[in-house]
């Protein structure tokens, strides 16, 4: 009986510039409305991805593929979508991204050598010479550790540091609490700091 | 790490990570680390890993490129459906060649099925020669010339065979006397 209430129930017209009401302009075959679901969530998507890539041309290449993943699975989906809550895109494209990006980084585990490449520009260069290698190493040995994470941690912790969402976003995006988000992200440092740890002991 | 700091992780992580807190929680929390110095370490703990974490800002020459992004992949798009929509056609094509086949194979095969039952019935006879078979012959063929005469237009045509009535009948007065039993004698 619920169910058929919630059928029956009329769901509200989304705003114009809502991602849902941009999907439906993007089914129609509006170009603007595409480019638009595009620039709304490239920096994110590509900043998801740059934790995975050896170059930025790859992490670009892993944000198209993103895009055209996720397009064309909200197009198939939307069809059969019946729930009364707006088509979740954004949680689609990131958890899409991610993925992209963990598969990419199996395939070829290039992302040892992106972080050396592109961290070399970024370091203070008052620093001596043997402090600067030993941050690189010790940059390098973290940033390996966190795509070695668990999913559900390595997930928060990247939608957190890399693509910047509040807690609260991390959460709607992968569909637990807040709290959990916070309660993973806290575990995941620590694990990152115990790995660490081990390592340095180690060398 | 102390029970006071799994307690608080929730706000320790919000904190590390450089979350925005309202003023009321930030005060609540920046009271306490001034109080507890493991929360205060363990905060200072995640930060360092964090930032050692944390992947390099995007520089200039990737945020140019990244403003390329939505029409690159609007072409990739536009390639992508110009290759699913040539499949679908491909798909569609198929399948109209299969039924056009199956169509086709049912017109060739009814017709040689049926001449092939019509020459195992022609055959019938021929193969059926053998004497057990051939007993029951000569009452079939009887009835079925016994049906043909029965359908001829003018119905069946009457043959007197032993009275004097008939068109055939032997008539003495007609026939040549060569054989009879007079002249010979």
């Amino acid at each position: 009986m619920s169910a058929l209430r919630t059928a029956l129930t009329p769901v509200p017209a989304a705003p114009p510039d809502s991602d849902d009401a941009l999907l439906a302009a993007f089914v129609a075959g509006n170009n603007r409305a595409f480019d638009e679901l595009v620039r709304r969530y490239q920096a994110p998507v590509y900043a998801l991805c740059r934790r995975y890539a050896r170059r930025p041309d790859d992490a670009r290449d892993l944000a198209q593929r993103a895009f055209l993943r996720a397009l064309a699975a909200a197009r198939r989906a939307r069809l059969t979508w019946h729930k009364s809550e707006p088509f979740p895109f954004r949680a689609w494209l990131f958890r899409i991204a991610i993925n992209l990006g963990k598969n990419h980084a199996r395939d070829g585990a290039r992302w040892q050598l992106a972080v050396l490449d592109e961290r070399t520009g970024g370091v203070d260069p008052g620093h001596a010479a043997h402090q600067r290698l030993e941050r690189e190493e010790a940059q390098a040995r973290v940033r390996a550790a966190v795509v070695g994470l668990p999913r559900r941690e390595r997930e928060v912790l990247t939608l957190r540091v890399d693509a910047d969402l509040p807690f609260a976003e991390v959460a709607r995006t992968l569909g637990i609490t807040e709290n959990n988000a916070k309660v993973t992200f806290h575990h995941a440092v620590k694990r990152l700091q115990s790995l660490v740890g081990a390592q340095e002991a180690q060398s | 790490m102390s029970t006071c700091s799994e307690a608080r992780a929730p706000e320790l992580a919000a904190l590390a990570s450089g979350e925005v807190l309202s003023a009321a929680k930030r005060a609540d929390l920046e009271a306490h680390l001034a109080a507890c110095p493991a929360c205060q370490d363990e905060v200072e703990s995640m930060a360092s890993v964090l930032e050692l974490a944390a992947l390099p800002s995007t520089s200039e020459l990737e945020l140019h490129a990244l403003g390329a992004l939505p029409g690159q992949v609007r072409a990739a798009w536009q390639a992508q459906e110009r290759v699913r929509r040539s499949y679908s056609r491909m798909a569609l094509g198929g399948l109209v060649g299969l039924a056009a086949t199956l169509v086709l194979a049912l017109h060739v095969a009814v017709p040689a099925r049926r001449m092939a039952s019509d020459t195992r019935a022609e055959a019938r006879p021929s193969a059926s020669a053998t004497p057990r078979a051939s007993a029951s012959r000569p009452a079939d063929d009887t009835a079925d010339m016994a049906r043909a005469v029965d359908a001829l237009p003018g119905g069946p045509v009457e043959v007197a065979l032993d009275g004097d009535d008939g068109p055939y009948a032997y008539d003495p007065e007609v026939a040549p006397a060569v054989f009879t039993d007079e002249g010979e004698q």
